[in-house]
């Protein structure tokens, strides 16, 4: 029979090294997880349109997350351009899905493709800029990309429909029937993301990170490496831009801001930068955080009477910034090192150290 | 208490027996929805229509009891969520108003409209719009009360040059235009096309951008003066609209200019002064605010201003509020004839749809134009006005003049 010990390990032993490279290490895990799992696949018959919406768009956001958190947060490379490769990547498979009727699937590798193309494109500087010099370069992909789709393509400047995913007969077209797709894809390349991270590459994008100098002594081929990084991240956000394109049944250019860049970076350094749950945490975070201002600022707007039109919502996003402030204040190290803090009290406990 | 009950049950049936009528008269609460960009660079624009329309429903609620067809009375509840101009946040904001049970629903940004299309029409759920977006002209459940779409903006305002340039003998030999533009996103599609309809028209049309955020446009003014512009149409939000301004009183340039509706002159003067905008000229689909009180106005114009200083009594008035009163009159226009063929218990998005299809000449107490939906086109007035800006406030210069329609093609 399956042994399950709910009591605190007091460290987890490995004697071998499958056993050391295991994600889910031990039965509590196994158990925890496929609770999780079970909770997410039933989520749809208790959860509202609504919900779901938001769920699918934690998804996606990710997936988006993931990508900046490999280069950024494991490579060290800065990347405030995100969204401008997501877009890469939407636009890429909702014009080959719109004008030569590719259907989703045989679209969505292609636009991720794309976008890692034009990611390492811009990631070139990455070679001789460091920091805020390569910030202000990824910038410039951002500003370059989005003059391209206005002025480069009337099609992208006007926006255009795009088909649902179809599986079949079976079309993807609702949040209960989305939520599926989102979640396959957002576990599947999370699951992806881990592995590449603890493989010889991840190795490589840490010591880049912490050292490129040093790196190179050891014979880790930088400009290689850091491009190979710009790939993977842009790569994520192709994927997630086609996703959501083909969620919204609708492309364009307004989903694809500069604003929505500076969140997914919001994203990555609440939740914790070198970290997949990291990541994770800090999409969760941040949406929920919008949609608390998303919701309760229109209401506050309809109580508030005395304040002037706009005061009310616009407050709210204070409340946004102010969050943020705090939390780099009191957790710099992102939501991942407040968990794994739980993580070893709850193992170690009743000890304290 | 149980015999008490019983005369009450009595009484009603007694009541619905003798007074049909009134038995049958029922009032009930339907939600209103709005997705407005409450916060973000777009907000001013957003909140004035939210408020406009909010303000209106409001007040039929209070003075009125809700609006009134042949088979009863509703009242309604407006709902609004913020999108922040995000399309997807558009879209969790729209399921989340399906979920309160929104039977029909209003906004003021055609990126919301066009990404939108496939939920409203799917949920059913009409949409009254004061921006129309591209593919949302095309929607049967899109019902506009502004402007003829976006890229019909210049084209129409080149009609009118034309004709006023053919009454005054056709001075120069050829008609020669400059529009200036920003690089903001709704640019290209305001001048879609464009090149094609000016040689159609035989007008040679000259064009130039400034960045937006830029603060000086004179390079830009200078080449259009050079090309022998004889009036430019400022194709901006108002902070550009200012900067164009500012740059052609230094140069002291002298060619007259024009606002698209992308920005009203009310928004421009608030922004750059009296003095600044003086002469400056400006397209409205509706009587605007900024217009003198002095000079009186419709009774819709009457009551848009009486709302306005009842709700917001401590800020200057905004002309895009006038939108959003409009979008709320056909919204209640909408329901008013729906609840003449069905009682409030039967009142769905479908049905306000029926009733929205049966607007005939409705122009909102005299606001705009008459407004008659018919199979196909939705579109709404399809009028406009040019108005010039005199002494802080705006006058009429041309009389109502039919817009162009061209629609940019939808994929």
């Amino acid at each position: 029979m399956f042994r399950v010990p709910f009591y605190p390990p007091s460290g987890v032993y490995a004697d071998s090294y499958e056993k050391d490279m295991r994600i889910v290490k031990t039965g509590t895990q196994r158990v925890l997880a496929a609770l999780a799992l079970a909770v997410l696949v039933l989520l749809p018959l208790v959860a509202s349109s609504y919900h779901l919406r938001l769920l699918i768009g934690i998804g996606i956001a990710v997936i988006v997350g993931l990508g900046l958190n490999i280069l950024t947060g494991y490579c060290g490379q800065l990347n405030v351009g995100q969204s401008a490769f997501m877009m890469v990547g939407g636009f890429t498979s909702g014009l080959l899905n719109a004008y030569w009727g590719w259907p989703f699937w045989a679209a969505v590798l292609p636009a991720g493709l794309a976008a890692a193309a034009v990611g390492v494109v811009f990631g070139i500087p990455s070679v001789r800029l460091k920091g805020l010099y390569l910030a202000l370069a990824t910038l410039g992909a951002q500003i370059i990309l989005t003059w391209i789709a206005l002025y480069g393509i009337t099609v992208t400047a006007a926006g255009f429909s795009v088909e649902p995913v179809k599986l079949g007969s079976l079309a993807f077209n609702t949040p209960q029937k989305f939520y599926y797709l989102a979640l396959v894809f957002t576990l599947g390349m999370t699951l992806a993301a881990k592995n590449l991270m603890r493989s010889r590459l991840g190795r490589a994008f840490i010591a880049i990170r912490d050292n490129d100098r040093a790196a190179e002594g050891m014979g880790i081929d930088i400009f290689r490496y850091k491009l190979l990084a710009f790939a993977i991240c842009t790569f994520y956000a192709g994927v997630g831009g086609s996703l959501l394109v083909h969620y919204m049944m609708w492309a364009q250019l307004e989903s694809f801001t500069l604003q929505d860049s500076i969140w997914y970076v919001a994203m990555i350094i609440v939740g914790g930068l070198g970290s997949i749950e990291g990541t994770i945490f800090g999409v969760v975070f941040i949406t929920l955080l919008k949609e608390l201002v998303l919701v309760v600022g229109p209401m506050a707007q309809e109580r508030f009477t005395f304040l002037p039109i706009g005061a009310a919502s616009g407050l709210l996003l204070v409340f946004i910034g102010s969050v943020a402030i705090l939390f780099g204040i009191l957790e710099p190290r992102g939501m991942a090192h407040r968990w794994s803090l739980v993580k070893a009290f709850y193992r170690l406990w009743p000890f304290g150290y | 208490m149980r015999q008490g009950r019983s005369r009450s049950v009595a009484f009603t049936l007694a009541a619905g027996l003798f007074f049909p009528a009134a038995a049958a008269a029922q009032t009930r609460e339907v939600v209103v929805g709005n997705i407005s960009a409450m916060t973000g660079p777009t907000s001013g624009t957003h909140l004035m229509c939210q408020s406009g329309s909010r303000d209106y429903l409001n007040y039929l609620n209070e003075t009125q009891g809700g609006i009134t067809g042949k088979k009863g009375t509703v009242k309604t509840r407006y709902l609004a969520y913020d999108s922040q101009y995000v399309a997807t946040k558009a879209k969790d904001g729209f399921a989340r108003l399906l979920e309160q049970n929104m039977v029909i629903w209003t906004q003021c940004a055609s990126a919301h409209s066009d990404a939108l299309i496939v939920d409203y029409e799917t949920a059913k759920v009409p949409l009254v719009t004061g921006s129309q977006g591209i593919a949302s002209l095309f929607s049967d459940w899109a019902y506009g009360n502004y402007h003829s779409g976006i890229a019909n903006m210049i084209r129409t305002w080149m009609l009118w040059r034309k004709g006023e340039w053919e009454k005054a003998g056709r001075p120069g030999g050829t008609l020669v235009l400059g529009a200036i533009t920003t690089d903001e996103p709704f640019v290209p599609l305001a001048l879609w096309d464009v090149d094609a309809f000016a040689k159609e028209q035989g007008i040679k049309v000259v064009k130039e951008t400034f960045p937006k955020g830029a603060t000086d446009a004179g390079p830009q003014l200078l080449r259009l003066r050079d090309a022998g512009a004889t009036q430019i149409y400022v194709v901006a939000s108002a902070s550009g609209a200012v900067v164009a301004l500012k740059s052609a009183k230094s140069l002291n340039l002298g060619i007259p200019m024009t606002q698209c509706a992308a920005a009203t002159l009310g928004d421009v003067i608030a922004l750059g002064g009296p003095e600044l905008v003086e002469g400056y000229q400006g397209e409205f689909f509706f009587e605007p605010m900024s217009k003198d009180p002095a000079q009186g106005g419709s009774a819709g114009l009457k009551l848009a201003r009486e709302l306005w200083s009842r709700n917001h009594p401590k800020e200057a008035p905004n002309d895009m509020y006038i939108n959003g009163v409009l979008s709320g009159m056909v919204i209640a226009e909408g329901i008013r004839l729906a609840l003449d063929t069905v009682p409030p218990d039967k009142l769905t998005g479908e049905a306000i749809k029926r009733g929205l299809d049966q607007v005939h000449g409705f122009d909102g107490m005299g606001l705009t134009r008459p407004i008659t939906y018919v199979k196909d086109d939705h579109i709404g007035p399809k009028q406009v006005r040019y108005w010039v800006v005199r002494k802080g406030y705006v006058e009429p210069i041309s009389d109502w003049m039919p817009t162009t329609t061209y629609r940019i093609p939808k994929k």
